[in-house]
């Protein structure tokens, strides 16, 4: 990314706000620990979950807090549940994901990268991500949807690709 | 000038004449070198390292205190190591037959994997439930599962772990349960419960009951265990999750060992012999990349807690001073880039627990990173043991890295840091380790201290300090990943589990289950023994959730979540 | 989205609108002006609004969200603004109060609760522009309807003690063990509390904390003169013993009574008026401060470093600069026609 535009945008980023989630039972947290702590050393305004909630109760949190980005973080397979029935509920209570970065991040099969893409998500990152892609993803995106940019990008496991390329 | 030897007597001298005018010239790859967990790394280990070590005193012999060289005197000669994969998913059944075949690949302990609601006391019909059932585990909602989970296997022949913390005393008591079946005497029962919440309020989340109910339970299946199942572990303090949430080698030896200790004065407090305790309790540590920390690490495990046994607390039956412990390979090593590659990281890990003395072993399997492993990948992973075992032959002599000038330094500085860290701990509660465990836990001592490490982990990992093989570095431009997947349809499960759920409520005999659960409540009530009321409620065909939650109601829930 | 259709989504009880119109405020956004004023007419008088301050540490979050359930209990709608301190060097925040709201997980679930609005904003390094931003999600809030609204905040300094006074009752938390007397005063948010609460009082030193404050209350004069709304001797302020803590509540119960209690004092006395004409009076200081302010700097012909130039070097002294800059300020702008958004 060039140097000016990152800057510039880093220069924003505190009006950026961002739901960290755990949704679900499981109780791994390391990775959305230090994604918190990274974030908000970034500049970011970050909330985090806490662990164990329901699908309901990430949504509301997302809708409640007007964030730009809900990140939502599984270890347990449970994605596959709980991607669908949250952006549902954003969706029924009027939210335009065109407007709200949705990123998870964890343990994904790259099988299943498409199928996240086409429920609305914009961004899968795999476990040991580097979290510098993380937030350059999110500034992008955010540049991107606020623009209505006509090129929008993807982030699937270690790569950023552009809507065509999405197998 | 011509060259000529130079005399050299000691490491200065060597570092004088031979290294400094070699580091003038070409300087060396690093400023510093360090270990995995930052320990500094000196060029060279001479005797000089070690001069303040004795042998007799801090090493000794194989089954001889302090038990440095390894519990027993014979080791792998005697016995390989127990081949213990922790394996489950999907309804008792499934993981069944992923058991039948891991025992006729040459497995030789088991090692269940529950699902995250029977983790956390909930039945597959909770609302918390959604989407998590037989999915990162098996799942057991009563008897009947449980029963189905070990259909054609015999609890006299097969010695079984079971991963299960807030309701270790209903899976436990099933297995009690399932021996009664069986005909089996109780007392011969093998196995291990893991049991430790302790770790939980550390580092792994499946938190339920606050701490010191927690611990009063812990209490209960001690006291119980010691008459009943005297062959049985009932404790595995697990150091492993507390590594996988990002700490150091130190502070998972620290904070393992003072765990441990925090339960032997728990059970001291309880009036339980620790001479007949003590050899009942077993550890459970990670196995991480840096191969001779990790090495040192369970060498100085087995010291620190010989001479905590020993001297500490007094105990005289040698068999209490004798740390035994599970490894399983680091899962927060395996990376999702070039998943073939932690074969290699595995078998590295693995190396390093079977040279520091692991009495079993679990090694990751390569496809982790990513889902649930594959039948294809679990096997690989077990080969992998055997390789070691039978290829290498490396199980020859016991601790052959005994004697190693770096080894043995390394053994002792863990030993010392990890005892600072204790004394700390202890400090926090007045000299009682267990009150200790208590204020930290209260506090956030543990978390924050573990929280620090992994997120400076995660930089160093950014800023290039450490390499990640395909992570960080000698990446690939366009990986595809194409590793075969377990697929599981959670949904399916759930609807069977709920339906059996529904058909057992229909045709068990409700008045007992509810006298049954009455007779849980007025135990925990009056502070007497759970375990015996729990297995009566078991047999009733009460559900896990119902027994969690009769509990639940007495003690009240751990409602205390953690920031950063 | 337009201005009017968040307007007429607040009116009709839209949750979605509620966020994103609290929004425009947190992030500065000129829509933000417009809406408050147009739905200023519509804010509601018998909405109480309840601010809870203390250091960190003493459970305030943990507190308040006993409290909400509480007022969920009795059927009181609730809305939340918990405000963290956001990182000087980065601007950065981590909002952690919403960790502490109660989950289904635990039973319950505030989450979800559609009587609940819960939202999380940082300081931002804000100074007086915090409380300002507190006031117009208050303002806000009490449109769409809210019985009670609670202002939550880290008592650290003199702008989270400004944020409280936008509140009807203030509540003030502290807990055994947190420093002494001196630190209590200097942060001067002791001034401002109707209602003192010892929490974690199953601690040591609760019972002294207690001493102290019944001290205080007995031998200082802010039960008679200094109080904002110039009335304390009628209102005797109570000391609540409490603990938030789910396996051992205590006193959350009186908490609530007294907090309401608190607002009856208020309304049938007729210093609900009053208070919340301080409020106005501090909002409008407060932006006429900030617009001149915005005025002088904004404005390119003012060179503020070749004021400090010619101070630093005698040329002038400090009053003629700053005179000379208003002077000049006045003259240049149109006056008459001022948008404030684009000083704000």
């Amino acid at each position: 990314m060039n140097g000016d535009l990152k800057m510039n945008m880093v220069l924003n980023r505190n009006k950026i706000k961002v739901l960290v989630a755990k949704p679900g039972l499981d109780g791994h947290d390391r990775g959305a620990r230090v994604l918190c702590r990274f974030l908000r050393d970034s500049g970011y305004e970050v909330i985090y979950t806490g662990l164990h909630k329901t699908a309901e109760e990430v949504a509301n949190a997302a809708l409640q807090e007007d964030v730009d980005v809900l990140g939502m973080s599984f270890l347990s397979g449970a994605h596959e549940s709980y991607v669908p029935r949250i952006l549902d509920i954003l969706k029924k209570n009027g939210v335009d994901l065109n407007d709200m970065v949705i990123l998870v991040g964890g343990t994904i099969p790259e099988e299943q990268f498409k199928k996240m893409i086409d429920l609305g998500v914009d961004g899968v990152f795999i476990p040991g991500a580097p979290m510098d892609e993380i937030s350059d993803f999110i500034d992008l995106k955010i540049k991107e949807k606020r623009d209505k940019s006509s090129d929008q990008h993807y982030f699937v496991g270690t790569k950023l690709i552009k809507a065509e390329d999405l197998v | 000038m011509t060259n000529k030897e130079k005399n050299v007597t000691n490491k200065e001298g060597w570092h004088k004449e031979y290294v400094k005018p070699l580091l003038e010239t070409y300087g060396e790859r690093k400023d510093n070198f360090k270990t995995l967990s930052g320990i500094d790394v000196d060029r060279l280990y001479t005797p000089e390292d070690i001069a303040n070590i004795e042998y007799d005193k801090d090493i000794s012999y194989p089954g001889v205190y302090p038990f440095t060289r390894g519990p027993y005197p014979t080791m792998y000669r005697g016995r390989i190591w127990t081949y213990r994969m922790f394996s489950g998913f999907g309804l008792a059944e499934d993981t069944n037959k992923r058991w039948h075949m891991l025992l006729k690949d040459g497995e030789t302990g088991l090692s269940t994997a529950f699902d995250f609601p029977t983790l956390m006391g909930r039945d597959s019909d909770d609302p918390l439930a959604m989407g998590e059932v037989g999915k990162c585990g098996v799942a057991i909602d009563t008897f009947e599962d449980f029963e189905r989970l070990f259909e054609g296997i015999r609890t006299d022949k097969v010695s079984s772990s079971f991963t299960i913390n807030p309701p270790a005393a209903v899976i436990y008591g099933m297995y009690n349960a399932l021996a009664d079946v069986q005909g089996v005497d109780r007392k011969i029962l093998r196995g291990t419960i893991q049991n430790d919440m302790l770790k939980e309020f550390h580092a792994q989340n499946t938190l339920v009951l606050p701490p010191r109910p927690s611990l009063k339970i812990i209490g209960d299946i001690f006291e119980f265990g010691v008459d009943t199942n005297p062959k049985f572990n009932l404790i595995s303090i697990s150091g492993y999750h507390i590594r996988e949430a990002g700490s150091t080698a130190v502070q998972e030896l620290a904070f393992t060992l003072a765990d441990g200790m925090a339960y032997v004065v728990l059970a001291k407090e309880r009036g339980i012999d620790l001479n007949r305790i003590g050899p009942q309790l077993s550890f459970f540590f990670n196995s991480h990349n840096d191969f001779f920390e990790e090495i040192a690490k369970f060498r100085a495990a087995r010291r620190i807690w010989a001479r905590f046994m020993r001297e500490e607390m007094r105990t005289t039956n040698p068999e209490a001073w004798k740390l035994k412990f599970h490894t399983q390979t680091a899962g927060c090593s395996l990376t999702a880039q070039q998943p073939l590659n932690n074969i290699t990281r595995t078998t590295i890990q693995a190396l390093a627990a079977v040279l520091g003395g692991t009495q079993s072993l679990h090694t990751n399997s390569f496809d982790e990173a990513w889902a649930l492993p594959s039948d294809e990948a679990a096997r690989v992973a077990l080969r992998t043991q055997q390789i070691i075992a039978y290829e290498s032959n490396i199980a020859n002599t016991i601790d052959p890295l005994s004697g190693s000038y770096f080894v043995e330094n390394l053994t002792s500085w863990m030993e010392e840091k990890a005892l600072e860290y204790i004394d700390y701990i202890k400090e926090m509660g007045d000299g009682n380790i267990l009150e200790g465990e208590f204020v930290g836990i209260d506090q956030e001592y543990f978390i924050k201290e573990i929280g620090d490490s992994a997120y400076e982990d995660q930089r160093n990992i950014e800023e290039k300090k450490r390499i990640v093989v395909g992570v960080n570095e000698f990446t690939l431009e366009d990986e595809r990943l194409t590793v075969p997947l377990l697929q599981i349809n959670e949904e399916e499960l759930r609807r069977i589990q709920i339906e059996r759920i529904e058909e057992i409520k229909e045709r068990r005999d409700t008045k007992e289950v509810e006298s049954a659960l009455e007779e849980i409540q007025t135990a925990a009530d009056e502070d007497k023994n759970v375990m015996p009321p729990i297995i009566r409620a078991i047999k009733a065909l009460a559900t896990e959730g119902e027994i969690v939650g009769v509990l639940k109601n007495v003690y009240g829930i751990w409602a205390k979540p953690t920031l950063l | 989205m337009m201005v009017q259709d968040i307007i007429d989504g607040i009116k009709n009880k839209d949750i979605k609108s509620l966020a994103r119109a609290i929004s425009w405020i947190e992030k500065e956004r000129e829509e933000g002006i417009e809406l408050i004023r147009n739905i200023y007419p519509y804010q509601k008088e018998e909405t109480h609004i309840i601010g809870i301050t203390g250091f960190a540490g003493v459970g305030k979050s943990t507190l308040s969200s006993r409290i909400i359930e509480k007022y969920r209990s009795m059927g009181k709608t609730v809305g939340v603004v918990a405000i963290d301190p956001s990182s000087p060097f980065t601007g950065g925040a981590l909002l952690g109060d919403r960790l502490r709201l109660g989950s289904l997980s635990l039973g319950s679930s505030m989450w979800t609760d559609p009587g609940v609005f819960y939202r999380s904003v940082s300081n931002r390094g804000r100074m007086g522009g915090l409380s300002r931003m507190t006031g117009d999600i208050i303002t806000i809030m009490s449109v769409f309807g809210f019985d009670k609204i609670i202002i939550e905040t880290v008592g650290a300094g003199q702008s989270e003690v400004d944020v409280i006074k936008v509140a009807d009752t203030s509540v003030v938390v502290l807990m055994p063990g947190m420093g002494d007397r001196v630190q209590f005063a200097k942060a001067g948010i002791l001034e401002i509390a109707d209602i003192f609460v010892v929490n974690k009082s199953d601690l040591v030193g609760a019972e002294r904390v207690r001493q102290f404050l019944e001290e205080m209350l007995n031998f200082t004069d802010y039960r008679k003169g200094e109080r904002r709304d110039g009335t304390s001797e009628e209102w005797k302020i109570p000391i609540v013993m409490t603990i938030g803590e789910y396996n051992n509540l205590k006193g959350i119960d009186e908490l609530v009574q007294k907090i309401d209690e608190h607002f009856d004092y208020l309304v049938s006395t007729g210093r609900l008026k009053e208070v919340r004409k301080k409020r106005a009076k501090s909002e409008i200081e407060t932006l006429v401060s900030d617009i001149v302010v915005s005025l002088c700097y904004k404005n390119h012909s003012v060179d503020l470093d070749e004021f400090a130039k010619k101070v630093s070097n005698k040329k002038i002294d400090q009053y003629t600069a700053a005179e000379k800059i208003i002077e000049k300020t006045m003259t240049e702008n149109d006056i008459v026609n001022l948008n404030t958004s684009h000083y704000l």
